[in-house]
């Protein structure tokens, strides 16, 4: 049932109709549009614990999502989570249906079940309100990120 | 004479928000509320002015774990008005995807929600720094489970194939037949799963509930039938809200449903187990008898028993309608859209999800009604935890306020379907 593995993963995370909370999804559709090679898109997952069906025998997964711990909309975050966990503030809890991105990937870790490297995006949001618009800096926090992760699959041998 | 607040605060991210409040004064539980804070989605309002072939993709969003229900209630709602029939291979394919949905969700719960409260771990994780091969079941059942979705859905979340009679595009018999393996495996460890919540401790709590589920002569419900209770109401879908009401309360933003003249009712596996018995394979029945339970389980905490004979009869039914598959000659039966009334039921992992939609001479929607199974299982979760609490009042405010989330996760429910938990802070007053 599992077509082979592309080495490259990228997983946008969020709800596309809560305006900042869509900003994950919408990174990964404009890296999908660029139709590289080697490389698997995610426009969205059901809960966290899908990421690990997802990221098993990768080379090198990115994972973006919003974030809302209290800084200026459009702070970037960066982590490379295969050895220290990301913090729980960030990308946590959770719902009483759903495992969180920090959550999943410890349980990756416990399972020895990820990928060889695991880079995780998290831009500020504010606005997460559905039919809402993108906050202004969102937008062109979610530009540089994109441009960041072409130039980190370009430094990967993509 | 003791007074106290057991109070789960809300906790606010994405999609739902919810909380729990109990108040106990001189020993007797006075209220308990569980308390939503989602804003109201409007789904009803922005279906209106709508296309009726958009429905099942826009109702998908309602929810990430269960948009198979959604779909599945709208375009039978649909196909009703527009006076067709989806039968045959093209039902069996919606069967099979429902099932694929029953398992990813049924295999998320019991083990990484529901098992880590019995077995006395804060969460999923935890649990699997101790039990690694027990999570790592969990999470192959669950990845087979969303693979069903997948292959028949198109994409993992809000699935893009399923349309108003039928599917976009459908699968070869040999490409069908690539499920077949990872779901003898998916049976095999479903049957595990049912020894594994048999052996878990239970608290001691029964309640007299009105099970409404679907019902049908021929098959275990997902979205064709009666709605049957099991005193008394035995209706066809179109008379739900004969029989049924929904209401405002004060402490949550989504409505409380009741069964008119009566109050509460629970929907979800206990139910569609109690009404239902007879309609399970025979190695479902099997399984649950080794598991201790008869044909109606009272004890809403042995639902995690009732949800794994559930996985059971999913795996099954699954690998039985892929058995009979022969591909349709059509993906899907074309209609052309008229003026009417329609109305769709189906079974969501956690309960009936019902639908009613009026659309006019063009298809475009002029009304919507949804009904989602966590604002029927509302009123039935407070009375839970008022008994809960009522004959726990010697137990620690920490072991008290960690088993009234456990009652509240008896149903599973899903907050922005109709919230997300929780953080839980025990309020003490004694005067």
């Amino acid at each position: 049932m599992d077509s082979p593995r592309q080495p490259f993963l990228i997983v946008g995370i969020g709800n596309e109709y809560r305006a900042d909370d869509s900003i994950g999804i919408r990174i990964a559709a404009r890296i999908k549009k660029a139709d590289l090679p080697q490389m698997e898109i995610i426009e969205g997952i059901s809960d966290g614990t899908s990421l690990i069906a997802l990221w098993q025998g990768r080379r090198k997964v990115w994972i973006v999502d919003c974030v809302l711990s209290g800084n200026s909309p459009g702070k970037i975050f960066r982590f490379e989570a295969l050895h220290v966990p990301i913090p729980e503030k960030l990308f946590g809890k959770l719902s009483t249906h759903a495992f969180s991105l920090t959550e999943a990937i410890e349980l990756g870790r416990t399972l020895n079940q990820l990928p060889r490297e695991i880079i995780v995006y998290g831009i500020e949001g504010r606005n997460i309100q559905t039919g809402g618009e993108i906050t202004p800096a969102v937008r062109d926090a979610a530009e540089l990120v994109l441009e960041r992760i072409m130039a980190e699959l370009k430094n990967s041998g993509q | 004479m003791k007074s106290k607040t057991i109070k789960v605060d809300m906790l606010a991210r994405v999609e739902g928000e919810g909380g729990l409040t109990v108040k106990i004064k001189n020993d007797q539980v006075i209220d308990a509320k569980l308390d939503i804070f989602e804003p109201p989605r409007f789904f009803e309002a922005f279906l209106r002015g709508r296309k009726y072939y958009e429905a099942p993709d826009i109702t998908a969003r309602i929810c990430g774990i269960c948009p198979i229900a959604y779909q599945t209630s709208s375009v039978t709602a649909m196909e009703s008005i527009l006076g067709i029939s989806v039968d045959g291979p093209l039902r069996d394919l919606r069967r099979l995807i429902y099932c694929g949905e029953w398992i990813e969700s049924h295999a998320l719960h019991i083990y990484l929600l529901h098992a880590p409260d019995f077995l006395g771990y804060e969460d999923g994780l935890r649990l699997a720094k101790d039990y690694p091969e027990v999570v790592g079941r969990a999470l192959k059942l669950k990845k087979i489970g969303n693979d069903v979705m997948v292959f028949l859905g198109g994409r993992e979340i809000h699935p893009i194939n399923m349309r108003v009679g039928g599917f976009y595009k459908v699968p070869t018999k040999k490409e069908l037949d690539s499920l077949k393996e990872p779901l003898q495996w998916a049976l095999e460890a479903s049957l595990e799963t049912v020894k594994f919540t048999a052996g878990l401790n239970f608290p001691d709590m029964e309640r007299d509930y009105e099970f409404v589920s679907l019902r049908h002569p021929d098959e275990y419900p997902l979205f064709a039938g009666h709605i049957y209770s099991n005193k008394g109401i035995d209706i066809p879908i179109p008379d739900f809200l004969k029989f049924f009401e929904e209401e405002h309360v004060s402490h949550s933003t989504s409505l409380h449903a009741f069964v008119k003249g009566r109050g509460d009712y629970l929907t979800g596996p206990m139910a569609r187990f109690a009404n239902c018995y007879d309609q399970l394979p025979k190695i479902a029945q099997k399984a649950a008898k080794e598991a201790g339970l008869g044909k109606t389980c009272l004890n809403p905490f042995k639902s995690i028993i009732v949800r794994a004979v559930e996985l059971v009869f999913a795996c099954h039914e699954a690998l039985r309608l892929i058995d009979n598959y022969q591909m349709p000659e059509k993906p899907y039966i074309e209609a052309v859209p008229r003026e009417g009334e329609g109305h769709g039921c189906s079974e969501a992992p956690r309960g009936i999800c019902y639908h009613r939609y009026k659309i006019d001479n063009n298809g475009l929607i002029k009304d919507a009604r949804i009904v989602p199974p966590t604002s029927q299982n509302q009123k039935a979760i407070e009375k839970d935890l008022k008994l809960f609490v009522q004959k726990n009042l010697h137990l620690s405010d920490d072991k008290l306020t960690w088993q009234c989330e456990q009652t509240v996760r008896n149903y599973d429910p899903c907050i922005s379907c109709s919230c997300h938990f929780l953080k839980l802070k025990v309020i003490r007053e004694n005067f």
